[in-house]
């Protein structure tokens, strides 16, 4: 069986600068597991806007080959809009904008991970995210589907705490104060 | 309108410039919000636990216990002390709005000291900013918002809308109860050692 392993804005800004335990804990358990993860060409746009002092290291993570980019999402295919329409209706916009304006990077995760099913290039996606809206809504759009059993909404902050607890860092890993 | 009535008024207006005070102070918020997690305190457990050094920690608890937002609890040596509860509602002129000041933004503005996120967002967007965020922040991890909704409602980039979020999460779970959803690491794991 064949994963793919499709992240989110937030993974690349959890785990912090290449010297962050975070960021070498999550970089180890993708070696360890033969993981790469594919992100949306959206997320990747929203990862590198100039708005940091300290700019998430995903281009270090590309070079190092533990991230690529996804190939664009073909909404033409049914399947993949279906799941997407499915997310972008779960998470209502707040505002009046039309949808379809919004350069949306939770309905791209679930775009993502319904062409690699759809084409059978995977048999399973996991999604990560910080997002507990778009995680929900991914599960719940693709359970209605009938692939309740090929897609996990991984939270990236219990992924990166399960993974510090590991190593025995000794500062909490997201206590705030002094971290 | 009663004598009485004037002097809760009096004490309206007097809670609110002491929160005023403490919101202004990132230091007192950061003492305040440590008395209010840990209870009873005496004034060394406070530097040990904030680094600060004896003279600046007694002057502190001295202006908490001057604006009422800290007691001490016994007069025998070492004296401790308790926060004081805050809970204070802002209703907006016209009545529509109302904002609740709670321990959890005290908490949020004294960790500016520490979090350089929640530094540079008090820095571009004030106090007020912060406590918007932090409205956000407690929504997203209801799962009712996401950090796109809060970037193209406040019209920040979507990254800076993370930053901030990630930033105020551990204030969230410290103060309110939310459980937390979605697998961890054992779950990705153990499916990849299956196939």
């Amino acid at each position: 069986m064949s994963a793919i392993h499709v992240a989110h804005t937030g993974l690349f800004v959890a785990i912090g600068q290449p010297a962050n335990p975070r960021y070498r804990a999550v970089r180890s358990f993708a070696a360890r597991n033969g993981i790469t993860f594919l992100l949306p060409e959206h997320v990747y746009d929203e990862l590198t806007v100039d708005d940091s002092a300290d700019p998430p290291p995903i281009d270090t993570a590309i070079e190092e080959g533990w991230a690529e980019i996804a190939e664009p999402i073909d909404d033409t295919d049914s399947f993949v809009s279906s799941a997407m329409d499915g997310v972008r209706r779960f998470i209502p916009n707040a505002d009046d904008r039309p949808e379809d304006e919004i350069e949306r990077t939770d309905t791209a995760l679930a775009g993502v991970a319904a062409q690699s099913l759809d084409t059978g290039s995977a048999s399973h996606a996991d999604v990560y995210t910080t997002d507990v809206a778009a995680g929900r809504a991914v599960e719940a759009v693709f359970d209605r589907e009938g692939y309740a059993d090929a897609i996990t909404y991984v939270n990236v902050f219990r992924l990166i705490e399960e993974l510090l607890d590991r190593t025995g860092d000794p500062y909490a890993p997201f206590a705030g104060i002094g971290y | 309108m009663s004598q009485t009535t004037n002097r809760d008024d009096g004490a309206i207006v007097g809670d609110l410039l002491s929160i005023a005070a403490l919101l202004e102070k990132p230091q007192l918020a950061q003492l305040y919000a440590f008395l209010t997690r840990e209870g009873e305190s005496t004034v060394g457990e406070l530097m040990d636990a904030l680094d600060l050094p004896q003279g600046t920690a007694y002057t502190y608890v001295n202006r908490l216990v001057d604006a009422g937002l800290a007691e001490p609890t016994r007069e025998e040596q070492p004296r401790t002390y308790v926060a004081r509860e805050i809970d204070l509602t802002v209703t907006a002129a016209e009545g529509t709005r109302d904002y609740t000041i709670t321990p959890m933004l005290v908490d949020a503005v004294g960790r500016r000291t520490t979090d350089d996120d929640i530094d540079t967002y008090i820095d571009r967007h004030g106090i007020a900013g912060l406590a918007t965020a932090l409205t956000y922040a407690t929504a997203r991890e209801r799962g009712e918002v996401t950090h796109r909704t809060m970037a193209d409602d406040l019209d920040i980039s979507p990254l800076a809308a993370e930053l901030i979020l990630q930033a105020l999460r551990p204030v969230v779970h410290e103060h309110l109860e939310i459980e937390v959803s979605g697998a961890s690491a054992s779950a990705v794991e153990d499916a990849t050692n299956d196939a």
